[in-house]
């Protein structure tokens, strides 16, 4: 080969060589420069993962701070595995962890390779921190933080649910749900291509803000009574629903709001009491005769001539129940007078009772701010639906006059249980219509005060002394008129019945033999404070309003006067409640011996739980710094000497999770049985407790139940 | 035989030198454990194989250029044996029998058969009389390089086996083949690839035509050339359906990484992360997160290259690309310098080796190659490779020594 050949052969391959080089070069500026920032990216996304840290949820409390919801530690179990060989290794430790037969796990449970899959949302806590510890490759944990209901059932409707991944979805959970949820926080962590995470420090990490709570105005001990005593009327009067709300009469807060459905549907997603629109009936009348005395309309000793049971209008029959003569109103009422109150009512005209009704609420929406608040609908008498197809058919005739009459015995208007308590509310505090309200405060999660519902006067509705004459009436009802059952000799109620015909919705008229049965009342008379209403649909077979819902009314009355006969007094005006719930804040007891405990305890108004009566104490339970509402007991454990035999403490009013963390401090096996607060143990306050004791704690829904086993005990 | 070492080629010394520390440097990364603040002892280990080469790369200059002239096919047939060899009683590591296991150490014979045909395809080139176009110049030469390839594609190792082929190639072209007949000769190859689809195969053998119409190589030859291009076109399917598994997903992935990212095109997608994120100037040493958080496949073998990428950056690689360019600067001079056949050969075998491994390697790094499984020669852990490169180090510098020797 000659030297030149050689030459332009080398220069040929140089350039190649050349060119090769260059696409390397070429390719690295494209990788490194060019798309440098996106190959960043995608690298910081593969390495780092961010994990929601959950934000506790708001607590709603009642009006004393008696905490209605609560937030547990619940866990999730499910797999993320990589291959077959791992799912096949879960499949048999949970086989074994759940002790069943072989192929259980698999059976329940299909789980894919890469692909993330929940095994149970609700995963049992003992097993959850078993898996926690065994860790199986593939299978893991989550903690999640889950409501629990301390009162239960109690209030259900009212206070509504979150669905299992913590979002309010019914009630107040649900309308309120924004302000409880608070914002998730995220931690930041490195995780690497064999999916094992890394927490470094220097990752970021976002606090989740917590939610906001709600101090609702409802009273929980009328609550228990009224859902008890609407259930027990339910069935005593084979009724199909009831429906009763209460309110502060000085204030328009909601005091007590309930449901109960007959035949174990008591599901229902909204709140009847103000979602469910029903016609009045005689209940209405209060209103027209309110009407009337503040118009100055009728002499209070006129009687008028009740027609002896029919009177005919725009040739129309009204009937009363009962065949009446002469009567004044005070007799009307009291013996609730069709006829009387339509006469009467003709003379106010239509244009006088429908603003009246307008004026107490009716047909308007409060907007409380709980989901399904219905506004009724009440129509001015000469421009009903009615009206037109009946001008068309008889020109002669006046059906205004029928309507205006109609109206006035809470006929052709469709009124909300809500609206009935805040109207005759007004009648009992001397004519002050206010804004009904379920939420009196709300706070952050360490008790300050973010908002405070002011008491927020809408209109003066009526004339304080035409009120008192309409009080003096409504007493009479119960006294000596139709509601004679309500008398009662604990509390004095005033009030008035209704016993209306359950519309069809379906063919525009009525259903024969179904009734409407309401109780519209205040107590106590003297001095009123509560207002309410208890409304049964379809009682079946005494249908009237006097006989049925009024004893259910006079029940709830009686037995609240008695938990709470402070606030009844004639004198007491408001009654006593802080403007939200008081937080104790837990001191640190340990280290402390038990009579300074005590005296530290006493001194902020908590209660001590204890296994011993002398000693240093070692142990607390919530932990210091705490802030807890409501009752305030804490447990505490107490040294012992070797010697000393442990005696039972009173574990009664406990919720659960404190009477569990002082079993579990003092290492007792226990077992549980319901859910809620502790109402009752084995052994008893008091007994000696061996080694071996095995403890049952009897878990109910709160106040009552507790109380009552208090009782028995 | 005495060295006078000032005389010796000490910038190409030094370069390979370098490479050779920055392997170790990055084989140290690459097991870093931030937990514990140290490495898996995979750079030790290295740090040894490299002593172990200087010292047979101080041997290789020692030894007199007739000597290996004279055990050319004896070392040949040497390593044919042992091919033959750890087919029957090699260590099977992932489905492959490529290794002897001689307990301290794994000796793997397809390096040892790399640097036995470098030595006899230069001694054959360097000797014969035949014109670089002769049939049996060819053929013999041929069966030189096949033999080996054969036996280590039934290892199976493709990527080994084309190192033969392609140093077959790469001497024909430098002991005076045309570059129109080598075109030609390799076609039924590129004919291969082009049959995956109708449409490219008959561009591809219109182009063929084209370019034979204006070479004229011959009627015999021009027709036995078109014939193998078509007979090659027409196996692709059978040879497709024969290969390995591992092996029709390497190149699918090599067409297509985005097609399949969590498996096969996952080790080319990490590797191009790791090299992409490190950017200009890098993530800084033990901080590439890529290789750091296991990301990074096969990370102080293979890929090694993407280590440096990611953590030293555009300047990192660029630098290791420059110190290779260098080195294959100072090669080419050296051998067209030498006036003997035989040691240019010698020389041009060895670099064809060091930089068909590193195109190939660094070329799969960024996808622009499939994966073969080729270390990237200096940094790369691997004991035999690093013995092997030293070697081919040591002969060019040998050659250089002596370059004004017939």
């Amino acid at each position: 080969m000659t030297t030149e050949i050689k030459k332009s052969r080398l220069i040929l391959f140089c350039l190649t060589a050349a060119i090769i080089f260059g696409l390397i070069v070429f390719r690295l500026v494209n990788i490194q420069l060019v798309y440098g920032d996106n190959y960043s990216e995608i690298a910081l996304r593969q390495t780092t993962g961010r994990r929601e840290i959950p934000a506790p949820r708001g607590i709603i409390y009642d009006r004393f701070g008696r905490e209605l919801t609560m937030n547990v530690q619940k866990y999730s179990l499910f797999a993320h595995a990589e291959n077959t060989g791992e799912i096949s290794r879960i499949h048999s430790y949970l086989d074994s962890l759940l002790e069943k037969p072989r192929g259980h796990s698999r059976r329940t449970y299909s789980i894919e390779p890469k692909k993330f899959t929940w095994l149970e949302r609700r995963f049992p806590d003992s097993l959850a921190k078993q898996v926690e510890k065994d860790t199986v490759r593939g299978l893991y944990i989550d903690p999640c933080i889950g409501r629990s209901y301390p009162f239960l059932g109690v209030g259900k409707q009212l206070l509504g649910w979150t669905n299992i991944d913590g979002k309010g979805v019914a009630g107040m959970e649900y309308s309120f749900d924004t302000l409880l949820a608070g914002c998730p926080g995220y931690s930041e962590y490195l995780r690497d291509g064999q999916r094992n995470t890394y927490r470094l420090r220097h990752l970021s990490q976002i606090p989740p803000v917590p939610g906001k709570s709600i101090t609702l105005t409802v009273d929980w001990n009328l609550q228990e009574i009224v859902e008890d005593e609407l259930k027990k009327g339910i069935e005593k009067y084979r009724a199909l629903e009831g429906n009763a709300l209460f309110i502060d009469c000085h204030t328009g807060e909601i005091l007590a709001a309930a449901d109960f459905v007959a035949n174990g549907k008591n599901d229902a997603v909204k709140l009847r009491a103000i979602s469910n629109r029903f016609e009045p009936g005689s209940v209405f009348k209060v209103f027209t005769a309110a009407a009337l005395l503040d118009e100055n309309l009728v002499d209070l000793t006129e009687r008028i001539d009740c027609e002896n049971g029919v009177w005919k209008v725009n040739g129309r029959l009204l009937r009363d129940d009962k065949k009446h003569g002469l009567l004044n109103l005070r007799e009307i009422i009291e013996r609730s007078s069709n006829i009387g109150i339509s006469k009467l009512a003709l003379r106010l005209g239509a244009d006088r009772l429908y603003e009246t009704a307008r004026r107490f609420g009716f047909g308007q929406r409060y907007y409380v701010g709980l989901p399904g608040e219905e506004s009724g609908v009440i129509n001015h008498p000469d421009r009903a639906p009615g009206q037109k197809i009946a001008a068309n058919k008889k020109k002669k005739s006046k059906p205004a006059e029928y309507n205006t009459a109609a109206l006035s015995i809470g006929h052709s208007l469709s009124v909300t249980a809500l609206q009935l308590a805040n109207a005759v509310a007004a009648i009992a505090n001397g004519g002050t219509l206010y804004r009904p309200k379920i939420i009196k405060a709300i706070t952050t999660p360490d008790g300050k005060v973010l908002e405070q519902a002011e008491v927020e006067k809408i209109a003066t509705v009526m004339k304080a002394s035409s009120a008192e004459i309409l009080r003096s009436y409504m007493k009479g009802v119960v006294d000596t008129g139709t509601a004679k059952p309500v008398k009662s000799d604990i509390v004095s109620i005033a009030g008035k019945t209704g016993t209306a015909e359950v519309v069809d919705t379906i063919s525009g008229g009525y259903k024969k033999n179904k009734f409407v049965a309401s109780f519209l009342g205040f107590f106590p008379y003297e001095s009123p404070r509560v207002a309410g209403v208890v409304i049964l649909h379809e009682p079946e077979p005494i249908h009237y309003g006097g006989y049925t819902a009024g004893p259910i009314f006079k029940q709830i009355a009686e037995r609240y006067s008695n938990t709470r006969i402070e606030q009844f007094k004639p004198d007491n005006k408001i009654i006593a409640s802080p403007a939200s719930p008081e937080f104790k804040t837990i001191p640190d007891f340990v280290g402390h011996e038990v009579t300074q405990a005590l005296s530290m305890a006493r001194h902020r108004g908590l209660e001590l739980v204890m296994n011993a009566a002398r000693g240093t104490i070692t142990w607390q339970f919530p932990p210091a710094g705490r802030k807890i509402t409501g009752k305030g007991k804490v447990a505490v454990g107490v040294s012992m000497n070797e010697t000393d035999s442990l005696v039972m403490a009173d574990l009664t009013g406990l919720n659960l999770r404190t009477a569990v963390s002082f079993l579990d401090f003092l290492g007792y096996e226990y077992e549980i049985e319901g859910e809620g607060m502790v109402v009752r143990h084995e052994p008893r306050p008091g007994e000696i407790l061996s080694d071996s004791t095995r403890c049952l704690l009897i878990c109910g829904k709160g106040l009552m139940d507790a109380d009552s086993a208090k009782k028995s005990n | 035989m005495t060295v006078d070492y000032k005389s010796l080629d000490w910038k190409f010394v030094l370069a390979t030198a370098g490479l050779s520390l920055i392997g170790i440097l990055l084989i140290y990364s690459a097991h870093y454990d931030s937990s514990t603040g140290s490495s898996l002892n995979f750079y030790m280990r290295q740090s040894i194989w490299l002593l172990l080469a200087i010292i047979l790369f101080n041997a290789v200059i020692h030894i007199p250029v007739r000597v290996i002239d004279f055990i050319a096919y004896p070392l040949y047939g040497l390593a044919l044996l042992l091919l033959a060899l750890v087919l029957v009683a090699g260590e099977t590591r992932m489905g492959a029998s490529r290794w002897f296991s001689l307990g301290f150490m794994s000796v793997s014979p397809s390096d040892i058969a790399k640097l036995a045909l470098i030595v006899a395809l230069s001694r054959f080139f360097a000797y014969t009389k035949l014109p670089p176009q002769s049939k049996r110049r060819l053929a013999f030469s041929a069966m030189l390089a096949f033999i080996p390839a054969l036996l280590v594609m039934k290892q199976p190792d493709l990527g080994s086996s084309l190192v033969f082929v392609v140093l077959l190639f790469s001497l024909w072209f430098w002991s005076g083949l045309s570059p129109a007949y080598l075109i030609l000769i390799i076609s039924p190859l590129v004919s291969l690839v082009a049959a995956f689809h109708w449409v490219t195969w008959v561009i591809y053998l219109v182009l063929l035509i084209i370019f034979m119409l204006v070479l004229k190589p011959g009627i015999l030859f021009g027709v036995i050339v078109f014939i193998s291009n078509l007979a090659f076109g027409m196996i692709t399917p059978f040879i497709w359906n024969h290969l390995e598994d591992y092996q029709k997903l390497r190149v699918i992935t090599f067409l297509d990484p985005g097609r399949d990212p969590q498996r096969a095109g996952y080790q080319i997608i990490q590797s191009k992360i790791a090299i992409g994120s490190g950017g200009i100037i890098g993530k800084g040493y033990l901080e590439g997160s890529q290789s750091q958080l296991k990301f990074l496949p096969e990370r102080h073998t293979d890929f090694v290259f993407s280590v440096l990428g990611e953590e030293f950056g555009f300047v990192g690689t660029l630098t290791v690309v420059l110190l290779f360019g260098f080195i294959f600067y100072r090669g080419i001079r050296i051998a067209s310098r030498c006036r003997s056949k035989f040691t240019s050969n010698l020389v041009w075998g060895a670099l064809t080796i060091i930089f068909f491994q590193f195109f190939v390697n660094v070329g799969m790094t960024f996808g622009l190659m499939p994966v073969t499984g080729l270390p990237l020669p200096f940094l790369s852990y691997g004991g035999t490779s690093l013995l092997l490169n030293w070697t081919l180090i040591g002969i060019i510098v040998l050659a250089d020594y002596h370059r004004s020797e017939y």
